[in-house]
Parts: C-alpha cells; structure tokens; sequence
C-alpha cells in the first residue's frame, strides 16, 4: 500500500458501539496515532476504536476535519488572520459541550494523540474549575466520593493551604 | 465499571493538571480527593512558603517533592522579629531534599553565612536563580561561596539588606565562574573592584540584560565605560554615581537601554537620545532641579513605571497625565497637591499602583481616581502633616467603589464612616495601613465585619483601645499580622497568628 497521501483516499474507523465512519486521510492525519499506524501500514483495513464511542468519535471528526482544512501556521507564514480568528471561534464554540463529553473527548483525544484538542479540552476544564471551592470542582467533574482525604488530612492541607503555601 | 471512571478521572486530572497555574486553584484541587492531592503536590513546580506559620521542612517536602522553585517568606519587611524564625533547617532541608530546585528566593529573613555555604555547595550548580530580598546577617563571605559554587546562574539579586562588607572577592569569583548571567542585582553592596564588574561583563556579554548597582556606590558611571562596551543587550541599568569633573564624551549607554536611572542634571544629554524608548526610570537623587525632571519626563511617551524621590510638583504630574500616557505604576517621596492629582488620574488610565504625597486634598480629587484609575490595585495617601483638616469618608468611598481591584491600601483622615466604608466595600483588600484614621473604637470594629481577604493591618496613631485592636485579630480569620504603633498606652507591638492563633510577638504594651 502506498503510503502517499491523497486527497481522495479514505480512512475507516469503527467506534466502541460498531459504527462505521469513513473520512479522508487527511482528516485522519491530524491523530498522530492514526499517521503512525499508516506509515507503518497498519491501516489497510478498517481502524478498529474500542474505546471511543460513536457521539464522542463523531464530535472529533468534526474538529479534525476543521482543522484538517485550515491552513497550518508553519505552512505559510502570512495565513489571513481571518482564518485564525474562524477557528478559534470554532474551538470556542466546540468547547461548549457538557463535562462528561468533554472529559470523553480529551481521553480519546489522548489515546489518538491529537495535540491541539487535548490542550483545547484541557484548557476549557481548568476554566471551568477555575475559582471553585474543592466541593464544587468534585460536582463539575463528578468526582468518586470514595477516594475524599479524611477529615484530619483534609484540615490539615486546608490550615497548610491558608495560611503557610502559596 | 467504576475501576474504568476512576482511571479516566485520573487520565483526565493528569491531562488538565499543567495547565492550572494559579496557587489559590491548585490549593483548591489538592482537596478534592486523596489521589489529587498526591498527583497536585508532586506536580507542583513552585510554592511560597510564609515561615511563620509553616509546618517543618519536612513536611513541605512530604507534601511537594519535586519543587523547581521556592519563596521562603518572614513575617514582614519592617517587622521587629526577623531573628524569631530560623531559616538553617530550611536550607538543610533544601540541600538534602530539594533535588530539583532551580530557583530560591528568600525574603525578610536572617541569612548567615553557613546557610549560604551550604545551600553553593550543594544546590549551587543546579541554582538558576537566586533572590535575597530584605534580609540580614550575611556578610561577604557567605557570598563568596555563591560565586565559587553557582556556576550556571541566570539571576542573582541581594536586595534592600545590609551586607557586612569585609571584600569583593565575591564579585570576581561570581564573573569567572558564570558565562550565562542575565539579570545582577546587588543595590547595597558598595565594596567592590570595578574590573571585576567588567570581567562578568565581558563574560556574560551575551546574556547580561539587567545590572542593578547601588546608586549611592563611589564608582561613577564614567568607570562603567568598558563594562557599557560588553553588554551588547542590557535593558536594565540603575546605579552608577556621576562625577562632575570627569569628561563624558566618549560615554554612551548601550541601545537597548528600556530602564534606568538618573541622578544628575549633567547626564541629561546622555539620557535624552534614549528617552522615547524607556519604560521604567528612577528619578530619586536631589542632584537635578524640577524643570529638568519634567523636561525629561516629556520625553519618554513609552514609560511605564516612575520611581521619584524628589520634587516633580503638580507641573510634573500634569505632564506625566499629558505625555505618558502608558504609565502603570508611579512612587513618589516628593509632595504635590489635588491639582497635580487630579491631572495625573485624568491622563494616565492605565495606572495600576499609585503612592503619592499631599501637601492638599479635595474630595474631588479622590472620585477623580475612582473614576479614571479601572486597574488600580495600590493606592497609598499620605499627607504632610500626617492628618487632613478634611474627613476623606466620601473620597475613599469613591476609590473603593470605583477601583474594583484594590489589593492594598495606606490611607489617612478618615473618620469612623469611612472605616465603616472600608469595611463594606474592601473586599479583595489584602493589605490596610491606617494614619491618623477613626474617631473611636466602634469605627475599628465596623471594618472588622468586612475584609475578608485582608492578611496584614498596619494601625499608626489612631484612636482605638487596646482591646479593640486584640478583638478584630480574632474577628478577622484572614488576618496574618498587625502592627500597631502611636496608640495610647501601647508604645509599639506585632501581632500575628503561628498556630493560628493570635499572639504578641514584640511590644511593651
């Protein structure tokens, strides 16, 4: 298989729930994981993604495609600045999403490795917690109540936190 | 199923945990759950610890093990008892611990020469920047063991402390053993060989971006000729005494010159082919009259920031207003009056710490700040005679409602209205210093109710009972420290909170 990409060849991935998604290589080369698996020539067939469902697999073709057809920064140093400001506007909009789709799509934007949706994802949940009480960052992010410090650790890294570390 | 939600919570919180750099929200996330206090306490890089109420080293290492970058704070600059906190088990733990430190800064603490020894012999080739801010007891052999062992510094800077002096040889180790220093600071060390200056010079000719020598210091600026001729990319520059007698035709500041100071009237033609492209500039020496000061200052559209120890007058500051319109931040010893005020609030919005002393005050003038100065985050008003005939209850109620951002304060003439007024409307105020302020105890305690982020109070001659000033340390549970001076039957004392509670550390009340 050649290794060439073209805009008219195709990629197939599969989602945890049996759907089937087919998109253009280009797209798909935004996952650094994916390019690997195509350099190597693992990709022959359909790529099999056990661990991503449909709705959050679908949300990230959505932004690799954006950002697939953007012009790259590195590509050409004077890109319009009208497109920058599009897809920034375009990530400020994908962003505004509910917690647990967005922490589904930063985990499975960690196992395809695709830089800029981890930072973007990252940086829209330290927003979300920026300036809250412990309490409400467990509600935001829905945090196990099994794993709480006890209530004499807790006090303590509160009196620590208070009063001696900045 | 919940074994796969705890391991992509954990995935998650290693994923977002760079980017929260905020000390308050890493404080908040470290209690979140058990797990994310371990992942919070060995990802963080950089805390300030204030070593009046902290915890053994130890345990800071317990809790933060991998830290790049440290503060050791002491109880306050002016505070009486920097001697009532031992920093050597601190630099033990640092020079046993600490693997990865690569920044130190101390503040407001007493330094010997052994901890200094100790910290150049094991942490100094790791240590990339070193501060020493307000502290004491060192002398020049303790940094003598800085410069032998601290090969690969980037910043020194030994600020506002007393240094006994016994040589300079410090100085010579520092620039034979460092190539790559970009910021030196030592404002109050005089004792030094100017050739030893121009060797680091020559050796850190590529790095070297801020040098900051004692202003005071014998060594004239004419001396600092080679120095000048080395470093090719030097922004910073104060000190440098100027000698009347010496020709200055050859001298030249380098091009880059963005901050500096000037002492004297003679060097003004030097100073003025750079003056459009400077952004901070100290003006505190008597040696240069107001109108070459303000002629000076109508020069520079890009400054930024004003240090003045003399005389500007309400001309000064009409011209600031008019011409620097990007000033953030202006300090002046010097006095002016509402006029000069009023002008400098209306021209200069983007001001964001303003101390100034008044010869006269309207209430005018104070809504005028409240009005203009949006970013305003340190305002402190003193005035000549230390009190105002006029009450500035309405004044600072317009500040404080018109300067959302003020984080500290130093005020006088207030009655207990306008304590009241602070306590209703300070509240992101973390330091208070009060003047000749209150009529009676009731006003003190009108402010207690509010403030809650206030951590230091400093009370001068005022009005309020003994008791009074003991019942709001209890009130106020931000309070960290106060210090109080001028109230009748107490000549002087500080108090503060180890252990959380609140104790007298100095005083004969």
């Amino acid at each position: 298989m050649s290794t060439s990409s073209s805009s008219s060849k195709k990629i197939v991935l599969k989602s945890a729930d049996n759907e089937t998604f087919e998109i253009d290589e280009i797209v798909a080369l935004e996952s650094q994981a994916i390019k690997n698996m195509i350099e190597d020539e693992c990709a022959d067939n359909v790529i099999p993604l056990g661990n991503i469902d449909s709705k959050t697999l679908s949300k990230i073709i959505e932004y690799c495609k954006k950002h697939a057809e953007s012009p790259k920064k590195d590509d050409n140093a004077d890109i319009d600045e009208k497109a920058v400001e599009d897809l920034k506007s375009f990530d400020a909009e994908f962003a505004k999403v509910d917690m647990p789709l967005i922490q589904d799509i930063l985990m499975a934007a960690n196992f395809l490795n695709i830089d800029n949706l981890i930072g973007l994802m990252c940086r829209t949940i330290a927003d979300r917690i920026k300036g809250k009480t412990p309490e409400e960052i467990r509600k935001i992010l829905n945090i196990n109540k099994n794993d709480l410090l006890s209530p004499e650790q807790e006090a303590k890294a509160r009196e620590e936190n208070s009063w001696a570390f900045d | 199923m919940e074994k796969r939600l705890n391991v992509s919570i954990d995935t998650v919180f290693n994923c977002v945990i760079p980017y929260i750099h905020d000390g308050d929200d890493r404080n908040s996330v470290s209690l979140v759950c058990r797990k994310w206090c371990e992942l919070e306490g060995v990802t963080r890089k950089h805390v300030t610890v204030h070593l009046f109420y902290s915890p053994k080293p130890s345990r800071l290492h317990q809790r933060f093990p991998l830290l790049e970058s440290l503060t050791l704070k002491g109880l306050s600059r002016w505070s009486l008892k920097k001697l009532s906190i031992d920093i050597t088990p601190w630099i033990h733990e640092i020079s046993v611990s600490f693997k990865c430190l690569k920044s130190l800064c101390i503040r407001c603490m007493v330094v010997g020469d052994l901890d200094l020894e100790l910290l150049a012999r094991t942490r100094g080739k790791d240590l990339r920047v070193l501060k020493m801010i307000y502290c004491e007891g060192l002398s020049t052999d303790g940094l003598l063991h800085i410069g032998k062992c601290c090969n690969d510094l980037r910043t020194l800077c030994l600020k506002g402390h007393w240094v006994h002096e016994k040589d300079g040889k410090w100085l010579h180790e520092l620039a034979l053993q460092n190539t790559g220093i970009e910021s030196l600071e030592f404002s109050n060390i005089k004792k030094y060989d100017v050739k030893d200056l121009t060797l680091l010079a020559k050796n850190c000719s590529q790095s070297l971006v801020s040098l900051k020598l004692c202003r005071s210091s014998r060594c004239a600026l004419i001396d600092l000729v080679d120095v000048f001729r080395y470093v090719v990319r030097l922004e910073d520059f104060v000190g440098g005494g100027w000698d009347k007698n010496e020709g200055y035709g050859g001298f030249k500041f380098p091009p880059t010159i963005r901050r500096m100071s000037v002492t004297n009237k003679t060097s003004l033609p030097l100073v003025l082919p750079l003056a459009h492209q400077l952004r901070e500039l100290y003006l505190d020496h008597l040696l240069m009259d107001a109108d070459s000061r303000c002629f000076l200052i109508q020069r520079c559209p890009n400054l930024e920031i004003l240090h003045i120890g003399c005389e500007l007058g309400d001309m000064g500051l009409k011209l600031l207003g008019q011409f620097c319109k990007k000033l953030r931040c202006y300090k002046t010893f010097g006095f002016v009056s509402h006029i000069g005020l009023i002008a400098l609030a209306q021209g200069c919005l983007a001001l964001e710490c303003l101390h100034v002393n008044l010869t006269h005050i309207t209430i005018e003038a104070m809504k005028c700040i409240g009005t203009h100065l949006k970013n305003l985050h340190d305002f402190r008003l003193t005035y000549k005679h230390g009190y105002t005939s006029l009450p500035l209850d309405n004044g600072i109620l317009a500040v404080l409602i018109g300067c959302g951002k003020l984080e500290r304060l130093g005020i006088c003439g207030l009655t207990d209205v306008g304590l009241g007024y602070i306590g209703k409307y300070g509240h992101n105020l973390r330091y208070l210093s009060l003047q000749y302020a209150g009529e009676s105890d009731a006003g003190l305690m009108e402010l207690s109710k509010g403030c809650p982020k206030l951590r230091k109070l400093f009370i001068y001659n005022c009005p309020f009972s003994k008791q009074a000033i003991v019942t709001i340390v209890f009130n106020m549970h931000s309070l960290r420290y106060m210090k109080v001076s001028g109230i009748t039957g107490i000549k002087k004392f500080e108090m503060t909170r180890p252990n959380y509670e609140p104790r007298l550390v100095n005083g004969d009340a």
